[in-house]
């Protein structure tokens, strides 16, 4: 393959113009991060994070992401992608590049890079702020990056195909089944943070239950009225959504309070319940109208979420490193710095998840090869920004409020005195006059023990929004706005992943039973559904009712499982680079790959492992059932009951831990063998490349198209037999 | 798939006009909005479909809007698509 330097980097040493640019925007980054690393005991703008990483992520895109793209990956845009040769108008179709970041990015970002820094915040700003930005540029970025090209090459091949294609039948299999159990964990513990965002808060809960009929009113309009008439509707949509949250005080303030106060084990049976009616309805009814809501609300309150930040220039209230970071004992989550922090931020900074989606529909879209550098690595860097705008919004908050919401029950109890004694006790202070104001400012009956990060998200947008719109008496606005949009990105992971999961039980089942492939065949369908709502459910009755603090126990294993799978990933890209004869350049993911599996699976190691019983899931399970063999009640259970549920919770979560494990292991020893080999036999493997066809299509590479590439696309438009698509009517 | 020899160009917005004085200034950048919004949101679906099929299948009925629409909604119902974390 031939690969010649990308006509820009030639030109950067002769214009003294960009060398000046970018030596200012490495310049500005390097002083912001030296500010922030040498600034001690006091407090810091968030204006400084910002620029760190802005500065950071130009740098990296500019410079990292264009060599990979053209050196080690070799992109050649006289290739035809599989959207131009195959155009089957259906799940292939060329499609601008703006679009589809939008639709990359859509399909990406969701509550994960919100919430993760939330709950890392317990460390500091610091380590939390720094594995965002430099795991993004050299892991997350990167997996995503590669994970595209190399399906792209193969015509769009899914995840799990390019394990069996690239590294063998036996990691194909260990594939498979983690991303279906990663997937019930994954869906378990956002609908948990759901849970902890709406328990008790009728303003929330009616808010969110009102997405129904509107999605409903949606879906009757865009399939009997006027079909395909997507905007106009969602405009209504949107509209009704506020008109919604507005609503949700009138409703909280009156008699109808109580029908919509709701208990957590009564909000787990209406996730249940609505779960399986979303898998197994007509997409049109329910799914796809709030995807639409969903996707609005996400780029509205991420934009809103930006300008805030950067009008408003908080302080931080949160200190650069805290005692938990070294000493382990954090009351949000259990272990030190290494390697929890890193399992905690999880997709802001490496998702493996994000895997399945550049393995799936983006890829079948993309116009030209040279695009993957947006869409992959520039998707990815906008997703590790709106972390890095949790990180801040969280470290924004009053460290007495931030522990007194995210500490489990257990510790806090449940009065405002307990709650202020126990923070006390770990060192911060908050009055409980203090968190009953708090509470009252954003009217929700109390902030104690709402972990999960989306309450505490939502109190840090709401004190950045208010600043700039509508003041103290909009905040409650604000929180419940934030609250409801963080919701409703969790409904629809919930509602697709619950199909998704449905599709992949029935695909394995029919293997065993042709009937169960059909995917028309009804018992089946609601067989399989049945399954996997009932397999998330049980993770989330079992953490609502944990005495131990649901999130403070599963969310380890969520972020285990998302790492597990970008390492999954990661050797993928490793394996094809490896027998692709690119050996020199596989350190580019074996790195990574090298960092994350440490990470993950020392975690992994420690969870099972570990002597401490509050990080050793099996530790906890012994000290517990020693105790109940002894008759005794070991606090924070508060009876023989709640013990039992201690010692089935940690055992199971304890299998899963070492499974997911071992699973990984599994594909990455299979991908050893396979690179081994490959060294071994010192040529090039077979890989499962599609062959080169000529591209025809002309379009511009990058988000703005270069002048260069401005007259390319005027002189293919003016060409004589223009086959060029109208992207617009009018 | 396409037959024509030529280079061709990709999906593109409609192309820009020059900025002329008082609310006609806007008209541009407006109309770019709405493009990138139709396409995101695949209301622009139709559009692509008519176009594709008078090229692949000159002379042949293309399905009407709902029909279109309809057709698409079984598409989707069979080929889940993720939303991630």
């Amino acid at each position: 393959m031939t690969t010649t330097m990308p006509p820009d980097l030639a030109r950067m040493g002769r214009d003294p113009r960009r060398l000046l640019i970018w030596g200012a925007v490495a310049i500005a980054g390097a002083l912001a991060w030296g500010f922030i690393a040498l600034v001690r005991g006091e407090r810091i703008s968030a204006i400084w994070l910002l620029v760190a990483a802005l500065a950071s992520y130009a740098i990296a895109y500019r410079f990292y992401a264009r060599w990979i793209a053209h050196r080690v990956l070799g992109v050649d845009d006289r290739r035809a992608t599989p959207a131009e040769r195959v155009d089957d108008g259906v799940d292939y179709h060329p499609t601008d590049r703006r679009v589809l970041l939008g639709h990359h990015f859509a399909a990406i970002a969701g509550v994960g890079p919100l919430v993760g820094p939330v709950l890392a915040a317990q460390m500091g700003y610091l380590p939390g702020t720094l594995w965002i930005v430099f795991g993004v540029i050299l892991a997350g970025a990167v997996q995503d990056m590669t994970v595209l090209f190399f399906s792209m090459r193969r015509n769009g091949r899914s995840l799990g195909q390019l394990v069996r294609d690239e590294v063998g039948v036996v990691g194909g299999i260990a594939a498979l089944i983690a991303v279906f159990a990663i997937m019930i964990i994954l869906l378990a513990v956002l609908a948990l943070v759901v849970v902890n965002a709406l328990a008790t808060s009728p303003w929330g809960t009616f808010s969110i239950a009102m997405t129904i009929p509107i999605a409903l009113f949606m879906g009757f309009y865009l399939r009997v009225v006027r079909p395909g008439r997507v905007l106009e509707v969602s405009v209504v949509g949107v509209l009704a959504l506020l008109v919604a949250i507005v609503a949700g005080k009138w409703v909280a303030d009156s008699s109808w309070a109580g029908a919509f106060t709701l208990t957590p084990r009564q909000l787990v049976i209406a996730l249940v319940v609505y779960g399986f009616l979303a898998s197994v309805l007509p997409v049109w009814m329910l799914l796809a109208p709030r995807d639409y809501l969903s996707t609005f609300m996400k780029i509205g309150a991420i934009g809103l979420l930006a300008v805030g930040v950067v009008v408003t220039a908080p302080m931080l209230q949160n200190q650069a490193i805290t005692k938990f970071a070294t000493s382990g004992t954090g009351p949000v989550f259990a272990g030190s710095l290494f390697p929890f922090v890193f399992i905690t931020i999880a997709c802001g900074a490496l998702s493996g998840f994000h895997a399945l989606i550049a393995s799936g529909t983006t890829p079948k879209m993309i116009e030209k090869e040279s695009q993957i550098r947006l869409i992959g690595y520039g998707g990815m860097l906008m997703e590790s920004f709106v972390a890095v705008m949790a990180m801040i919004a969280a470290s924004l908050l009053d460290p007495g409020l931030y522990y007194a919401m995210n500490s489990p029950a257990g510790l806090l109890g449940t009065t405002a005195q307990s709650a202020a004694q126990a923070v006390a006790n770990l060192g911060f202070t908050i009055s409980p006059d203090q968190l009953q104001a708090a509470a009252a400012a954003v009217q929700e009956k109390t902030l104690i023990a709402r972990t999960g990060g989306a309450p505490t998200l939502a109190v840090g947008m709401s004190q950045i929004f208010s600043e700039f719109a509508g003041g103290a008496s909009l905040k409650a606005f604000w929180y419940h706005f934030a609250i409801m949009f963080e919701a409703l990105f969790i409904l629809t992971t919930v509602d697709a992943g619950t199909r998704v999961g449905r599709f992949m039980l029935q695909d394995t089942l029919g293997n065993v039973w042709k009937p169960f492939a059909r995917t028309t065949w009804k018992p089946g369908l609601w067989a399989s559904s049945a399954a996997v709502v009932l397999a998330w459910g049980y993770f989330l009755w079992v953490g609502v009712g944990d005495p131990l603090g649901g999130i403070n126990q599963l969310f380890p294993l969520f972020g285990i499982a998302n790492q597990l799978l970008a390492a999954v990933a990661l050797t993928v890209g490793t394996v094809i680079l490896v027998k692709s004869g690119k050996l020199r350049y596989a350190w580019v993911t074996g790195l990574p790959l090298a960092w994350d599996a440490a990470v993950t699976l020392t975690a992994s190691y420690q969870k099972v492992f570990s002597s401490d019983p509050k990080l050793g899931f099996f530790a906890q399970r012994d000290r517990y059932a020693t105790a109940l063999d002894a008759g005794k009640v070991l606090p924070p259970a508060k009876n023989a009951d709640q013990m039992h549920q201690i010692v089935t919770n940690s055992t199971v979560d304890g299998v899963l831990a070492a499974f997911f494990a071992v699973m990984v292991i599994v594909v990455i020893g299979n991908a050893l063998w396979v690179c081994l080999r490959a060294v071994r036999a010192g040529t090039t493997l077979a890989s499962a490349e599609a062959p080169f066809v000529e591209s025809r299509i002309v379009a511009p590479s990058g988000l703005f198209p270069t002048a260069q590439e401005r007259r390319e696309v005027a002189a293919a438009a003016a060409g004589p037999v223009s086959t060029a698509r109208s992207a617009d009517g009018g | 798939m396409s037959t024509s020899e030529a280079p061709r160009r990709g999906a593109v917005p409609p192309p820009r006009r020059h900025p002329g004085a008082g609310w006609s200034r806007w008209v541009g950048p407006l109309r770019a909005v709405r493009w990138y919004l139709r396409e995101l949101t695949g209301e622009a679906g139709y559009d692509h479909y008519l176009a594709r099929h008078a090229s692949v299948h000159p002379g042949e009925r293309p399905m009407t809007r709902r029909e279109f629409e309809a057709w698409r909604w079984t598409e989707q119902a069979n080929s889940p698509g993720t939303r991630c974390c």
